[in-house]
């Protein structure tokens, strides 16, 4: 048996979860149904999920996982509700949409690249397995991060209180739509 | 990265092997543990209805379920012409998948563990995550009505009990101090603690009805009422995809009943015989659990379902991680 | 102890104010019930509408006094993620005034159910507090999640008005182009969190200003783009013109100037923290100039009052970008007094649209909402309403910039400060800019003052509440432009001590 370094396998991991999430993401932009899209995007974020697994934050991949499949489920059923019926077939993408789309996506990505090279990240500071835990993380929630934790909540009731708000008006028509406009 | 690469380190030597063995053992469990669950299902729901049962191949009927998948092998495979062909296929596998991380995260004893995660019942949840996942593609990709109707409200049943689920098993999490399956046990069987459901008897209840609603069991099992929807997610499946589906579901209640004997019962903690044993012991007396509610309650209907996920259950485990919180924060 | 509470009184009443709109929103009695009259039902929500509306109004006062009442408190707080400082509560001060007033223009909102009308005021008030928690944060993740709650609230705003219609399409432009320039901004922010190892703007201060790269340039204009939509300069303000279009008259209004005001402040704060690069300079003078010429350019063009506004203030957030572009703090204390100055010119100039507003019709053959305003419409409104007509004469002459308004002054401090700095090509554009500009608002001008009433068009009631804004902010306008030194110094006291920070 040929010798496997650890190295060597966490990389060859990584990368695979890599390819991965890049093939989720193509997949999530370049079919046709909505449902597929979304599967492409789970694909991707397990992906992501992964790479965060193999760089050492147990914790937030898992979390990953938990809260963006269940989104993922959801925005699925919404999906199904709102698309095309799946015997229909879809419309074909114009080419007059698509190509620019395309243009200004891989201008970007170049752009990026590009910057990138020159940029120089500082060099991380040593990987501690406790500054990652249960327990770190908890904490920072509740001292430096405490301001967007608390935040975040008010944002969240927003959007619910926005939601309710907006299905509301499809639901029930407001009583006498014209009577009282002054 | 260093800690994994540590980890990767000490095990690579034996790494081949001890894959090799763990994943054979555990595709003996996951085939076993269905086909003794089919049999024991047929057997206790013919005791509540005062029939017999399964009587003839085998002492009692044993031999039944090994031919059921013989034939099930035999049958042929049928792709309806107008389903979605990749989904449609990669569904059960989806739903599949999973099941073998979650069975390697389960506790059989102090020394037989295959997976022990700092995170554990998180992962179990998460990857719980994605067999859903594989339940909606499989309705949705039916190209059939009954079929993508039980899709939807397996997403939206599975949504809602998974909130109670977790909440109850965070409210065992903060008395154990650690999301590690192994330790929580641990810390039961350490010096006259005693097990979790004496200090947690409202989690433990919440726990079981919300498992039951999570793996789609009667009387949570309107993803598949076949009064009403047929077959509900898997109506066009046949042969082999059909018993994946199964094997997943049969496997899921193995999982959380595994959970739930770890968390709540101690684990493989008792007198006389060696952990496994009493590990299994637990788990098949939650699995006997969910099998009587089977038999002896009627099938909710989709509102009730929802209102007690959300107005009772959820509110409830809140409740009760609360005062756990605080108990804790006092003592 | 007490002095922790003093600094974040203002976020804590507006906090205060939304809960309890919150529950006049919720309240007993907003559920339908099947066997009541339907009459007796409406009655009692245009009961609920009025409580909102009134409770809203002295909780905007309230708000605006404990503004006042903060405006010396300095210090940080949550742990170093939010920084109170004499330029942060001077913009809360006017972000609260903007709140009030826009809470003013909104009582008894007629293009709006009164069933929302509470929920108006509530969305009103968090948005400021998302944009009061802007200009406060010393955090990337705390300013992500600022401008969130600032931009959801609007999301939900926009497509607030009675009936269906197209403001359901504005609506969802406006939420597509917020989500995608939040996600650009997000990636931009997490760039910067690699490039300094921490999340705190003045360590990325630091660290950028040790080591710049185009890198750094690239990832800081992403994060500003989150702002931009906001600001809607050039390119990112195609939903502009469409949602003050179709959306409601009260919610454009806020719109076009309070929450203009908080995405100035937030990236005039942003470039005083440090988080400037030379580099800059190019860029945001570019996008400046592209700004304002396109908005100008583009506003020659239009039928309808409120789509002119919306490309004139592409080309007013273009002078104020220009100002930011100067990264000199003569001239970000003018860009900040500029801001001041829109805000109330839009006031006024929305004055006039929602109380022309209440006269329309506003619903199509179709039976769907129509919230336009053509120029045509504004017809004869000195005969019809000499108060309106003088709002609108002072708001547009403001923005016009001609003396003896804040527009004029506020103009002039701009291009001062960049003369100053050796930006002659930049303020000839924009001064070439500015004549064109004079022609669009002189049009609708001419149609208010010379055009003759169209047939069928009676005097136009205005109440006590218009006249007195009018009163009030053309006032203010006017004194502003003749006595700037009432606020410039503070101003620059301000800037100054945050660059000095």
């Amino acid at each position: 048996m040929p010798e496997l370094s650890p190295e060597t396998l966490l990389n060859a991991a990584l990368g695979l979860l890599i390819v991965m999430t890049l093939a989720g993401a193509v997949l999530a932009v370049t079919l046709r149904k909505v449902f597929h899209n979304l599967l492409g995007f789970g694909l991707s974020v397990i992906g992501g999920a992964g790479v965060t697994l193999i760089l050492g934050s147990e914790f937030v991949a898992l979390m990953q996982l938990l809260i963006f499949l269940g989104g993922i489920a959801i925005a699925m059923v919404f999906a199904v509700m709102m698309s095309t019926p799946n015997e229909q077939a879809e419309e074909p993408r114009s080419a007059g949409a698509v190509i620019p789309a395309i243009l200004l996506g891989l201008g970007f990505t170049a752009l990026i690249c590009w910057a990138m090279l020159d940029g120089n990240f500082p060099q991380s500071s040593p990987y501690v397995a406790e500054a990652w835990s249960v327990k770190n993380i908890g904490l920072l929630l509740l001292t430096d991060y405490e301001l967007p934790f608390e935040a975040i909540s008010i944002l969240l009731l927003a959007a619910i209180i926005g939601s309710v708000l907006i299905a509301r008006r499809t639901r029930e028509p407001e009583p006498s739509e014209e009577a009282d406009r002054g | 990265m260093p800690a994994l690469i540590a980890a990767l380190e000490g095990m690579l030597g034996t790494w081949l092997t001890q894959f090799l063995l763990g994943f054979t053992a555990l595709a003996a469990l996951i085939t076993l543990n269905a086909m003794f669950m089919v049999w024991f299902e047929r057997k206790v729901s013919a005791w509540v209805q005062g029939r017999l049962g399964p009587m003839e191949h085998g002492p009692q009927g044993t031999l039944q379920t090994l031919l059921d998948v013989i034939k099930l092998l035999g049958k042929e495979p049928i792709i309806p012409a107008k389903v979605d062909r990749t989904t449609f296929i990669l569904a059960p596998v989806v739903a599949f998948l999973p099941a073998l991380v979650l069975l390697s995260l389960l506790p059989y004893s102090e020394d037989l563990v295959f997976t022990n995660a700092e995170s554990g019942i998180l992962l179990v949840f998460a990857f719980g995550g994605v067999s859903l996942m594989g339940v909606f593609m499989g309705g949705w990709s039916s190209n059939n009505k009954y079929a993508l109707l039980g899709g939807v409200r397996a997403v939206s049943q599975n949504i809602a009990y998974e909130l109670p689920l977790l909440l109850s098993t965070m409210a065992v999490v903060l008395s154990a101090g650690t999301l590690n399956i192994s330790k929580i046990v641990q810390v039961q069987t350490a010096g006259g603690f005693g097990w979790f459901f004496m200090y947690q008897p409202l989690a433990l209840i919440i726990y079981i009805i919300a498992a039951t609603a999570e793996t789609n069991r009667a009387p949570f099992d309107i993803p598949e009422a076949e009064s009403e929807l047929v077959a509900g997610f898997h109506t066009e499946y046949p042969a082999m995809g059909f018993a994946v589906f199964f094997l997943a579901e049969y496997t899921y209640m193995f999982v959380v009943c595994g959970v739930g004997a770890a968390l709540f019962l101690g684990g493989n903690h008792g007198p006389w015989l060696p952990g496994p044993c009493w590990f299994l012991i637990k788990v098949y007396f939650l699995l006997f659990l969910m099998v009587m509610f089977r038999w002896t309650f009627p099938r909710l209907r989709f509102d009730q379902l929802m209102d007690l996920a959300w107005k009772l259950l959820i509110p409830l485990s809140l409740a009760n991680l609360m005062v756990t919180a605080l108990v804790i924060k006092l003592v | 102890m007490s002095g922790i509470y003093l600094r974040f009184l203002p976020e804590l009443g507006l906090l205060g104010l939304a809960l309890v709109l919150f529950f006049i929103a919720v309240g007993p009695g907003q559920e339908a019930d099947e066997r009541e009259p339907a009459d007796s039902r409406r009655k009692r929500l245009i009961r609920a509408a009025i409580a909102g509306d009134r409770v809203a109004l002295v909780g905007g006062g309230v708000v605006l006094i404990l503004a006042i009442l903060a405006v010396r408190q300095a210090g940080p707080l949550f742990f170093g993620a939010y920084r109170v400082a004499l330029f942060s509560q001077v913009i809360k001060i006017i972000l609260a005034a903007g709140l009030f007033f826009n809470i003013w223009l909104a009582q008894e909102a007629q293009s709006l159910a009164p069933r929302e009308r509470p929920e108006l005021m509530l969305f009103l008030s968090l948005s400021t507090l998302g944009m009061m928690m802007l200009v406060s944060a010393d955090e990337l993740i705390s300013f992500y999640v600022a401008l969130e709650i600032a931009a959801y609230s609007l999301y939900i705003l926009v497509p607030l008005t009675r009936g269906h219609g197209d403001h359901n399409e504005a609506a969802f432009k406006y939420f597509l182009y917020g989500a995608a320039t939040s996600a650009v901004a997000l990636f931009g922010m997490s760039i910067l969190f690699g490039l300094a190892g921490s999340s705190s703007i003045p360590q990325i201060a630091t660290a950028l200003s040790a080591n710049p790269s185009t890198l750094a340039v690239t990832a800081l204009l992403l994060t500003l783009g989150g702002v931009f939509f906001k600001l809607a300069v050039f390119p990112f303000h195609f939903w502009a013109p469409d949602v003050y279009q179709t959306t409601s008259h009260s919610v454009a209004a806020f719109i076009a100037g309070t929450s203009k005001v908080g995405a100035v402040a937030a990236l005039l704060r942003l470039l005083l923290m440090g988080l400037s690069l030379d580099q800059l300079y190019w860029l945001l003078g570019a996008l400046a100039l592209l700004s304002m010429s396109y908005g100008n350019l583009a506003a020659l063009a239009q039928r309808d009052f409120k789509r002119l506004l919306a490309y004139s203030g592409v080309a007013q957030g273009g002078y104020i970008l220009l100002g930011l572009a100067a990264l000199d703090s003569a001239a970000y204390a003018a860009a900040s007094y500029y801001a001041i100055a829109y805000l109330a010119l839009m006031l006024l100039c929305f004055l006039v649209v929602i109380e022309l507003g209440r006269t329309r019709h506003g619903v199509r053959a179709d039976g769907s909402t129509d919230n336009s305003l053509p120029i045509d419409a504004l017809g004869g409104l000195y005969s019809r309403s000499p108060w309106l007509a003088l709002a609108l004469m002072i708001g547009l002459l403001g923005l016009a910039g001609v003396p003896p308004t804040a527009g004029f002054s506020g103009k002039w401090f701009l291009f001062k400060a960049i003369l100053d700095q050796g930006g002659f090509w930049w303020v000839l554009i924009a001064g070439i800019n500015n004549t064109i500009a004079v022609y669009y608002y002189l049009v609708v001008l001419k149609a208010a003052y010379v055009t003759p009433a169209a047939d069928g068009a009676t005097a136009i009631e205005t109440s006590l509440w218009p006249r007195a804004l009018t009163l009030s902010v053309g006032l203010g306008v006017v004194v502003l432009g003749i006595a700037p030194q009432i606020i410039m110094p503070t101003l620059q006291a301000a800037v100054s001590a945050m660059i000095g920070s």
